[in-house]
């Protein structure tokens, strides 16, 4: 069921703290040391293909895990928790259910998108993940909120698919592209629903590593905010290279909020790809220029399969990192990517309390 | 309000903030086909590349925003707006510009909203059709984040004059701003830039109603823009192009400074301002002001003389055509541009001779230059993907001469084919030959578990373009399928990719699988969580292969083009291994890898059939010296690492004396390195500044365990190397090894010689001092309590301690002959004497009595074979003999004691006594050699004879006799050599002022104190008789492709410095060569090798890592050292804390 619109209220807390977001999904699953037939369960014991990589099924098959990971980073102090939902879209779950055609010589093509779009398999799987994550979530932050006193909310996230808008993977052909803008459209349009009928507070754009697949996922969140009579605040964050650019349509900072700020989002930001000392200067960048409430949830450095968690930094790296960025004025919400356990986000929460958060004109 | 307030912000990839501060916005027109005739023309042709070209061409005359318009009769609009701006994207200098969507008809503006992922402008609406039609187009142009252009028309028509264009744009903003809820800073009107000078009387006041509309707007609608079609103005004066380009300057002139922001120009049709000749621009402001009735037909009047002059063009920047054509094709791929490749890639071709040298050389540094621009975060994907296409022209440009190339090479091929086998068909020997001309057919993959494929589909795209073979088999794909197939097309290069943090494993799993099926081509690894570092520390172990991490798309084609180079690929692999090592190396301290036990190891040690073999027997055994002559090292320098010492990376061809390597500068370095090398030489060689000397030799040897015991010739045991074992677990199959493997063990049934190293621990316990060494053998006698006289041993005892002192003196003097002396006093004492006394049969003599002898028997044997292996033994009257050598970790003493205890007990029931039974006191006396170990064993058992003792039963031999080892069965080497003088020309060097003769010179003696090494081992290995002189050439013996190997203390395969004394005195190898060790083992002088030689076929190098605390307890324990102190020296490759 459609939450009420939490804008006003959250406005009211930004502008007296930084907001802490959670820290990275895939990774801590990764620390339940789940197996190929956990992540199947007894519904999906036959697929053919691996699952135990499908990090969203598991809110249908391992709610448990699931729920215990909100928790553990609600109760370390996260505001705000994004659901399991950052594959959960028929295209992106065509990966995992649908035979690969460029296994026997074929191609991904829009042909084969539209068979995706029209599988009602996946369509089903695609819904029941968006709203059972979104309810998995609602639970958490509603029993630690009313455990703590501290009212915690919920952010569907909206991942970036496996596909791009603005890449062509054909070396004859510059212009073609695997799928279409309506249909990457109508599968994001599916995923906003789903997580509005679970509960969620925040509609989250996240990762964003090409910026046409995220303009159709703006344009995906209007459109069911028109048809459905809802309005949720809505955050954009990208995932930037280390020229500053989104890592496949390669927009740079400014150009992006130039391209969202019609969506008047309650925040843009930067997420993934870059520990919080790379990502610094374009969130300065960013922090300039927009119009609006400012987020950053980096990874734990950058990926390191050598180190125990897979990323180089430890939660008091990650306390200093954000405390600096909320002390040089950057921020209104703090948070981490891929590496962040729940004990790095402790130290975040820590590391931005009682800073004063970065100052809105107009807000 | 802060201009920055009103700005209307636009992007591309890049931002652009347009506020009056900037000055005019320039709008590209002619990408827009009702603009251009030309364009029109490419777009129907179909001949999109050079219609993309029209657009680069615009940003790069400084388009701000570039007008794309295919509103054309004979053009599908909407499909080839969604094909051109797809196009674009992919078209970097392009897309970080904004867009201009044009077209009249809706559907095709919303298509062009799907394909901008920044914020463009939709070119236009208006209130022509409705007010309820315009605030539909507008909220949809508002969700996908669009400025728009409102054009001053409504229900009525177009609005030319002042008031109505004021009226429509009020009216349009109102709706917008207050109903639709656009943001008034993206409202851009266009109030219709009308046509002048038409002889019209309505039309001339045109310019002036949309200049004073401008202000009207730009002073009453808050944020709002204006901008306008600027060559509209001039259509009266067509094929006069000067006249036009003065009207459109004067007109924006003015325009601009009535607040026009933007316009519609084509910026090959403007002159400046200030350059208008003054007639032209008093007759043109009388126009477009409307100040005279008759200014139109005085400019047509004036605009007679300017017919036919041409107007200014502005042409595109090519200076960098004049470059050299190395330059040019660089500045290509980095721009992207593919205009002049294939005469360039021509040019190249013909300086270069053959097209493989233009792909390898100039085009593979200009990807080069865009690899580390990428990397460095100044150029994004796009860009990497433009070059690759630009790259793809090149390559097809050479393609059909290397395609020439292949077919005569591929004659000759098959004409060799069939010439070896005789019966195969011509369609056989076509399909080998083709094999072997394959360009490179590389397969990859997203693995197992992973879905992510978008950087894997872009490396595809780059490969691909660089004439590989590119077969990609999607996502989520297991490691059979990827194999299988690898099989199947015979693919030469298989890249694996992956992004979340599983897929590592999978990628090792992977590598395992290639190595168990027996593949040898190059493995690529790739995706965000790889690591250069992981790939050399975790998966390349697996693969015996080249396993290379490539950090990003641009990099995949020199990594796959060197690998596929018949040229690159020694070289390219060699420098790979030792990088991969070094990251290994470096990764010692870090997180641990899997190990096994001491224990383990040793069981998974390497199984030779030593029963079956027959280890080499070298002509002489001891040392020889030798002093060549410097030039006789020469031939057996190995140039290359000399280049690395130099960061001259490559390998070193010693027949054509040219360094192979991608840096065509680094080979010519290199050249001009070598003949300056050998001059020095010369000069060093003619002034006879450097001396080599070395020594060698051979000793009888086995390994015990994992040491290695150096015997004498009597089989006594001369000293002993010790070795370290490989700990780290090996899924490979791969045997741990240890240096000791590779030298016969002693005999599996025979004591172990006793160790003269450590020495021997002196303990005292009693008033005996006890010499005790691990694993030796001990002839031991204890006797009755009451079997000798008090008074002998008073006598004894003085004479004793008195020898003892005398002895610490001498110790302590280091007066050794004296001291041995004494030893053999105090041994004399007790051997001949005490014994003398004692088979007197002194005092009570217990073990007459059989029961008694009997009881004492069975104590000696009781644990024999359990705690100690039992020689010779005897039990005499009042004191027994025995030989015996204690199992590993047992002590002597405890052995003796609990013996002693036991039979002590037993005996004092059977006599019905008590107190002491043994006197406390036992002797013991390490047996040194074979010889010794027969004269005691003869001694024990003929006692009781000699005696007197008649058919006494008390005896045995024991299961130790007959056991000892009587010869060595194979043999080590050891060797050192030194050049000396380096050190000393080098500082002469230093001191006048010359520090590059002075690191020449040592470059050059380090690589001849190698070349001597290799000189004496090729010499020992003649000496140990399994090479023939004159088997192996020059190059064979540099690439050390003979058997056997030289391993050197304090380097991987034995780590431990502190060996090197143990060689250097076996070889008296200071005395001989000069050599000497430092307090830390290092050598002096520096260019200086010495090693250990193994003869065994199998032996091989290797590199210890990850040693854990068991190996380093009982390595320290074998050494004699503290574990505190192996650890000091084998810091780095300890694998724990």
């Amino acid at each position: 069921m459609a939450q009420a619109d939490m804008t006003a209220e959250l406005e009211k807390s930004l502008g007296e703290r930084i907001l802490v977001l959670d820290g990275a999904m895939g990774t801590t699953i990764r620390t339940y040391g789940l197996d190929e037939a956990g992540a199947r369960g007894e519904r999906f014991a036959k697929n053919e293909k691996d699952l135990l990589n499908n990090g969203d099924l598991l809110s249908i098959t391992q709610p448990d895990v699931i729920g215990d990971i909100h928790k553990r980073f609600y109760e370390a102090g996260s505001d705000i928790c994004e659901t399991n939902t950052f594959s959960a879209t028929g295209i992106a779950q065509s990966e995992f259910f649908v035979e690969d055609p460029r296994e026997k010589g074929g191609r991904k093509d829009p042909e084969f998108f539209q068979k995706i779009l029209e599988n009602d398999f996946l369509n089903e799987l695609a819904w029941e993940m968006n709203v059972k994550g979104s309810q998995l979530c609602r639970k958490m932050a509603d029993d630690v909120g009313t455990d703590t006193g501290v009212k915690r909310y919920v952010a569907g996230a909206i991942g970036p698919l496996t596909v791009s808008l603005s890449n062509s993977p054909d070396a004859e052909d510059a212009a073609f592209r695997v799928v279409t803008f309506d249909q990457v459209l109508e599968a994001y349009k599916m995923q906003v629903r789903g997580l509005i009928e679970g509960g969620c507070d925040i509609l989250m754009i996240e990762t964003i590593f090409d910026s046409l697949n995220a303009k159709a996922a703006a344009v995906a969140v209007q459109d069911v905010f028109d048809e459905d009579k809802v309005k949720l605040p809505v955050i954009i964050s990208a995932a930037v290279g280390l020229g500053g650019e989104t890592m496949i349509s390669a927009q740079k900072v400014e150009a992006l909020w130039n391209a969202f700020a019609h969506t008047k989002p309650l925040a843009i930001g930067l997420n993934c790809s870059l520990g919080p000392d790379l990502m610094r200067p374009f969130l300065e960048e960013l922090s300039d220029v927009a119009g609006t409430y400012v987020s950053a949830y980096p990874n734990a450095g950058l990926p390191n399969p050598l180190a125990p968690t897979g990323f180089d930094l430890e939660p008091p790296h990650m306390k200093e990192f954000m405390k600096s960025f909320a002390e040089s004025g950057l921020i209104n919400f703090a948070g981490g990517c891929c590496g962040n356990t729940p004990e790095h986000v402790r130290a975040i929460a820590e590391g931005v309390k009682g800073v004063a958060p970065r100052k809105v004109a107009g807000r | 309000m802060k201009l920055s307030d009103i700005a209307l912000r636009l992007s591309g990839t890049d931002a652009y903030n347009h506020d009056e501060g900037k000055g005019f916005l320039m709008i590209g027109e002619r990408t827009n086909v009702a603009g251009s005739p030309q364009f029109a023309k490419l777009v129907r042709a179909g001949d999109l590349e050079a219609a993309v070209e029209v657009a680069r061409q615009q940003v790069e005359n400084g388009a701000n925003v570039i007008d794309i318009c295919f509103d054309d009769g004979l053009i599908d609009g909407k499909a080839m707006m969604s094909r051109y701006l797809d196009l674009l994207q992919g078209e970097p200098d392009v897309a970080k510009v904004p867009i201009m969507v044009d077209s009249s008809k809706w559907e095709i503006l919303e298509e062009g909203l799907k394909h901008l992922q920044g914020k463009g402008i939709v070119n236009s609406i208006s209130l022509k059709e409705g007010e309820e039609i315009f605030k539909k187009s507008a909220k949809h142009i508002m969700k996908y984040g669009a400025a728009v252009v409102v054009m001053a028309f409504d229900e009525n028509g177009q609005a030319a004059t002042y008031e109505e264009k004021i009226r429509i744009c009020e009216r349009a903003y109102r709706i917008l701003v207050d109903e639709v809820g656009f943001n008034a800073n993206d409202i851009i009107f266009d109030p219709n830039i009308l046509t002048v000078a038409t002889g019209i009387e309505e039309h001339n006041n045109y310019a002036l109603d949309f200049i004073n509309a401008t202000r009207w707007i730009k002073e009453n609608l808050p944020g709002a823009k204006v901008s306008g079609g600027v060559s509209n103005i001039s259509f009266s004066f067509r094929g006069n192009n000067k006249v036009r380009e003065a009207m459109h300057s004067a007109f924006l002139y003015h325009a601009t400074k009535a607040g026009m922001d933007m316009g519609i120009v084509n910026a090959g049709m403007l002159e400046v301002y200030d350059e208008i000749p003054k007639d032209l621009l008093e007759h043109v402001e009388d126009v477009l002001l409307n100040k005279r009735e008759d200014s139109t037909e005085r400019l047509l009047d004036l605009a007679e003389s300017y017919k036919g002059v041409g107007g200014k063009k502005l042409e595109e920047d090519l200076t960098w055509r004049e470059e050299s054509v190395e330059k040019r094709l660089e500045h290509a791929l980095l721009k992207g541009i593919d205009r002049f490749i294939d005469e360039d890639t021509e040019e190249a071709r013909v300086k270069y001779g053959r097209p493989l040298k233009v792909i390898e050389g100039p085009l593979m540094d200009g990807m080069g230059v865009v690899g580390d621009l990428f990397g460095a975060g100044k150029m994004f994907l796009p860009q990497v993907v433009k070059s690759a296409r630009v790259m793809k022209k090149a390559v097809a440009w050479l393609f059909p001469y290397m395609e020439a190339e292949k077919a005569e090479n591929l004659a000759g091929d098959i004409e060799a084919i069939q010439e070896k086998n005789p019966g195969m068909s011509y369609d056989e020997a076509l399909k080998i030959a083709e094999r072997g001309n394959s360009a490179g057919r590389f397969l990859i993959a997203t693995v197992k578990g992973d879905v992510h494929d978008i950087g894997k589909n872009i490396v595809g795209v780059v490969l691909s373009c660089n004439g590989f073979e590119v077969t990609d088999m999607g996502v989520m794909v297991s490691c059979d399928k990827i194999l299988d197939r690898a099989v199947e097309m015979g693919s030469d290069v298989i890249g694996l990719s992956g992004l979340i943090t599983p897929s590592l494993d999978e990628m090792v799993h992977v590598a395992k699988e290639m190595e168990r099926r027996g593949f040898t081509v190059p493995l690529l690894i790739g995706g965000a969580t790889t690591s250069a570092a992981h790939t050399a520390i975790k998966i390349a172990e697996h693969y015996s292969g080249p396993v290379v991490h490539v950090l990003d798309a641009s990099r995949s084609v020199p990594v796959t083009t060197s690998l596929l180079s018949k040229d690159q690929r020694e070289g390219f692999v060699k420098e790979l291994r030792e990088k991969q090592e070094k990251a290994r190396q470096n990764f010692l301290g870090g997180p641990k890898k899997e190990t096994i036990s001491i224990e383990e190891a040793r069981a998974a040690g390497p199984k030779i059939d030593w029963d079956s073999y027959e280890a080499p027997v070298p002509s002489f055994t001891g040392t020889k010296t030798l002093e060549p002559e410097i030039s006789e090292l020469v031939e057996y320098i190995d140039w290359t690492p000399f280049f690395h010492a130099w960061e001259l990376r490559g390998v070193w061809d010693r027949e054509k004396k040219e360094l192979k390597t991608k840096n065509e500068g680094g080979a010519a370095e290199a050249k001009k390195l070598y003949s300056e090398a050998c001059e020095y030489l010369e000069k060093l060689v003619a002034e006879n500044r450097l001396q080599a000397r070395g020594i060698y030799g051979f000793f009888p040897a086995n390994s015990v365990g994992d040491d290695i015991a150096v015997f004498n010739e009597d089989g006594s045991e001369r000293t002993r190397f010790h070795t370290i074992r490989q700990q780290l677990k090996k899924t490979s199959g791969k045997p741990n090894v240890a240096l000791s493997d590779w030298v016969k063990p002693v005999a599996a049934d025979c004591i172990r010689p006793a160790k003269p190293n450590p020495p021997i621990k002196k303990e005292k316990w009693g008033s005996l001092p006890h010499w005790y060494r691990e694993g030796a053998t001990y002839a031991v006698t204890f006797r009755l309590e009451n079997s000798f006289p008090k008074s002998t041993l008073v006598s004894y005892a003085k004479e004793k301690k008195e020898l003892n002192q005398h002895l610490a003196l001498a110790e302590k003097e280091g007066d050794e002959g004296l001291a041995k002396d004494l030893r053999k006093a105090l041994g004399k004492l007790y051997r001949d004497r005490i014994e003398g006394v004692l088979d007197q049969g002194f005092g009570e003599c217990w073990m007459k009595d059989g029961e008694i002898a009997a009881i004492v028997a069975g104590a000696i044997q009781h644990f024999a074979g359990e705690r100690y292996d039992l020689g010779a033994w005897c039990v005499m009257p009042n004191h027994v003999h025995m030989i015996l050598a204690p199992k590993d970790g047992e002590s002597l003493s405890e052995i003796l004691h609990s013996m002693k205890r036991f039979s002590a007990k037993e005996a004092n029931k059977q006599l019905g006594r008590e107190g002491a039974f043994w006197q406390k006191e036992s002797y013991d006396h390490i047996i040194r050699s074979e010889q010794e170990f027969g004269k005691q064993t003869a001694y024990v058992l003929g006692n009781p004879e000699a005696a007197g003792l008649d058919r006494w039963e008390f005896v045995g031999e024991g299961g130790l006799a007959g056991r000892i080892q009587s010869a060595a069965t194979d043999y080590i080497g050891g060797f050192v050599v030194g050049i000396h003088g380096a050190d000393e020309y080098a500082k002469e060097l230093d001191d006048a002022h010359d520090p590059y003769g002075s690191i020449m010179v040592k470059a050059i003696a380090d690589r001849l104190a190698e070349a001597c090494a290799e000189m004496l081992h090729h010499r020992a290995r003649i000496d140990w008789g399994y090479e023939a002189e004159g088997e192996l050439t020059k190059d064979a013996l540099i690439h050390e492709n003979y058997q056997g190997i030289r391993p050197a203390p304090g380097y991987p395969a034995q780590p431990d410095h502190t060996e090197k004394p143990i060689l250097f005195e076996l070889l008296g190898a200071s005395e001989a060569t000069g050599v000497t060790l430092t307090e830390s083992c290092a050598m002096h002088p520096g260019a200086a090798v010495s090693g250990i030689y193994f003869s065994h076929p199998d032996s091989h190098y290797f590199a210890l890592s990850e040693l854990q605390k068991d190996q380093i307890e009982d390595y320290a324990k074998r050494k004699g050292m503290s574990v505190e102190e192996v650890e000091k020296w084998l810091g780095p490759w300890l694998g724990y804390a």
